[in-house]
């Protein structure tokens, strides 16, 4: 094995039997770590499923037409003609009042009450799906549409999907913005972790350079530490989010159950974990790197 | 010529002159000692030598390279070609004798075999290869000092520079620890000693550079 390779192999190895011989230490750091990798990526995850709710109307843009109930074919035949005249419309789907309460009579809870009803009470409706992003345009489409004859109700969500997506903008930006602010945190304690180690390990760091050292040498087992801590500091931060995502995912599916929704919490990609976790590790090595060179910087290169 | 100094002055912040105008040359295989009063500028002159301080003017030439022109990063490759013997020893207390002799070899990345039998042999000619295993903390003064110069001369340096490596010692062992710097010298190394002890050392026939206040006065 050539030198270079074989210090870089004893290195590693050293800092991890170093991290082993005080544990409660690591385990702090790892802990510090964790927690604070897991706050941006939990915000993420929140974000995430926040989104995939909200992307069936981000996405699919629909405007609904409800008619008057005694209203007749050839006004449905006027507002389905205006409709295919449009631009920006995807699809058009005709919903009659028998369909309606068909549909309705098969879902869980409303289905028994409608059952009791002696007379149907439902509308006539047009279910449109617009093209996405032209909201001006849908919105003008709306206005015509309620002001044509026997039309009840025109209902088009774009303020509600503006909201949103404007809501999910700010958040990524705030978790962002978070994680920023604890990358530095995360640099700043495995500083002061590897500052500790150098501490104990002045004397030999000083003999080392004394005798020809290169910096790189003496970086190098400092360096695998920072990066073991961020590594596993990173692992600790997927732990509490799995734990707490294995812990909410039955809640959130009881609730969406509720609603007649086959919703459950999504977790990020395999490549996203793996994602964090170089994050973490680059992030721990940095925080290595910075406090070797300024130890390296005090005693003096010369 | 393995070291030459040519008007070389050391001044620390604070105007602390600590060498005045120094000149003089050390050919290789020379055995040489540096004596004078304490804070005549010995340890000054040492210190300058491996690059651990800088020169305030003047050149100063190891092996034909200009320690002054050297960069930050060439000064680890000058260090290896020059064996240590610090003043205050700076020997590794949580290893073992024969660990602290292998911690150079693993500076210079030195397959693991190879070291143990340099790091041995090393240990064999000050004649500690019986402790390798014991601590140095267990040592007599004599002991550590011999440790201290087989940590020195195990990357088989060309130039062995001591700084006072017989103070603090009775005299039979800084006799112990002179013929060992000599045997080294006999070999080809070149060899600068600085001590106080002008007495111990005027015993042998080689060449003095005598200080005072930081100027040579022979």
């Amino acid at each position: 094995m050539n030198p270079w390779l074989r210090h870089h192999v004893q290195s590693a190895a050293a800092s991890v039997r170093r991290l082993g011989r005080a544990p409660l230490a690591l385990a702090l750091n790892i802990v510090a770590v964790g927690i604070a990798l897991a706050l941006p990526l939990g915000g993420f995850v929140i974000l995430e499923n926040f989104g995939a709710l909200a992307q069936r109307v981000d996405a699919d843009p629909q405007l609904s037409v409800f008619f008057a109930t005694d209203a007749g074919k050839p006004e449905i035949e006027a507002v389905e003609a205006e409709l295919k005249r449009a631009g920006g419309v995807r699809s058009l789907r005709f919903v009659s009042r028998g369909e309606a309460l068909r549909a309705i009579r098969q879902s869980e809870g409303i289905g028994e009450i409608v059952a009791t009803l002696k007379s149907n009470p439902l509308p006539d409706a047009f279910v449109v799906d617009l093209v996405p992003g032209e909201t001006g345009a849908a919105e003008q489409l709306a206005a015509a549409l309620r002001a044509m004859p026997k039309v009840a109700r025109v209902q088009f969500d774009a303020a509600w999907a503006r909201r949103v997506g404007g809501l999910l903008r700010l958040g990524r930006l705030a978790v962002g913005l978070l994680a920023a602010v604890l990358a530095v945190g995360l640099v700043a304690v495995t500083f002061n972790a590897v500052r500790l180690q150098i501490l104990t390990r002045r004397d030999e760091i000083e003999l080392a350079a004394l005798i020809g050292a290169t910096d790189a040498y003496i970086r190098r087992p400092f360096l695998y530490q920072g990066a073991a801590l961020g590594l596993l500091g990173g692992l600790a931060a997927v732990a509490i989010i799995l734990g707490m995502a294995g812990l909410l995912d039955r809640e959130v599916s009881d609730v969406a159950q509720a609603y007649g929704s086959e919703f459950r919490l999504r977790l990020p990609p395999l490549r996203d974990w793996a994602t964090v976790l170089a994050f973490s590790t680059v992030i721990g090595w940095a925080g290595a790197y910075a406090s070797v060179s300024k130890h390296l910087h005090s005693v003096g290169g010369e | 010529m393995i070291i030459g100094l040519s008007h070389v002055n050391k001044r620390y912040p604070g105007g602390y002159e600590a060498l005045r105008d120094v000149s003089f040359g050390i050919d290789a295989g020379e055995m040489v000692f540096v004596t004078g009063h304490s804070g005549a500028g010995k340890t000054s002159l040492l210190k300058l030598l491996p690059g651990i301080e800088r020169a305030t003017s003047g050149t100063l030439l190891i092996n034909g390279q200009n320690i002054g022109a050297l960069r930050a990063r060439a000064i680890p490759y000058l260090r290896r070609s020059i064996g240590l013997v610090f003043q205050d020893q700076k020997l590794l207390h949580d290893r073992s004798v024969f660990e602290n002799v292998m911690f150079p070899l693993s500076v210079t990345g030195q397959p693991p075999r190879e070291a143990a039998r340099r790091a041995r042999a090393a240990l064999d000619k000050v004649g500690l290869l019986e402790r390798e295993k014991a601590r140095p903390i267990t040592l007599s003064g004599g002991e550590e000092q011999r440790l201290c110069v087989a940590r020195a001369v195990v990357n088989r340096p060309s130039i062995l520079i001591a700084d006072e490596p017989t103070a603090n010692l009775d005299s039979d062992s800084a006799q112990e620890i002179l013929e060992i710097f000599r045997a080294f010298n006999q070999v080809g190394v070149t060899v600068l000693v600085a001590t106080h002890d002008h007495a111990l050392v005027s015993r042998y026939a080689s060449r003095m550079i005598v200080l005072d206040h930081g100027r040579l006065v022979s």
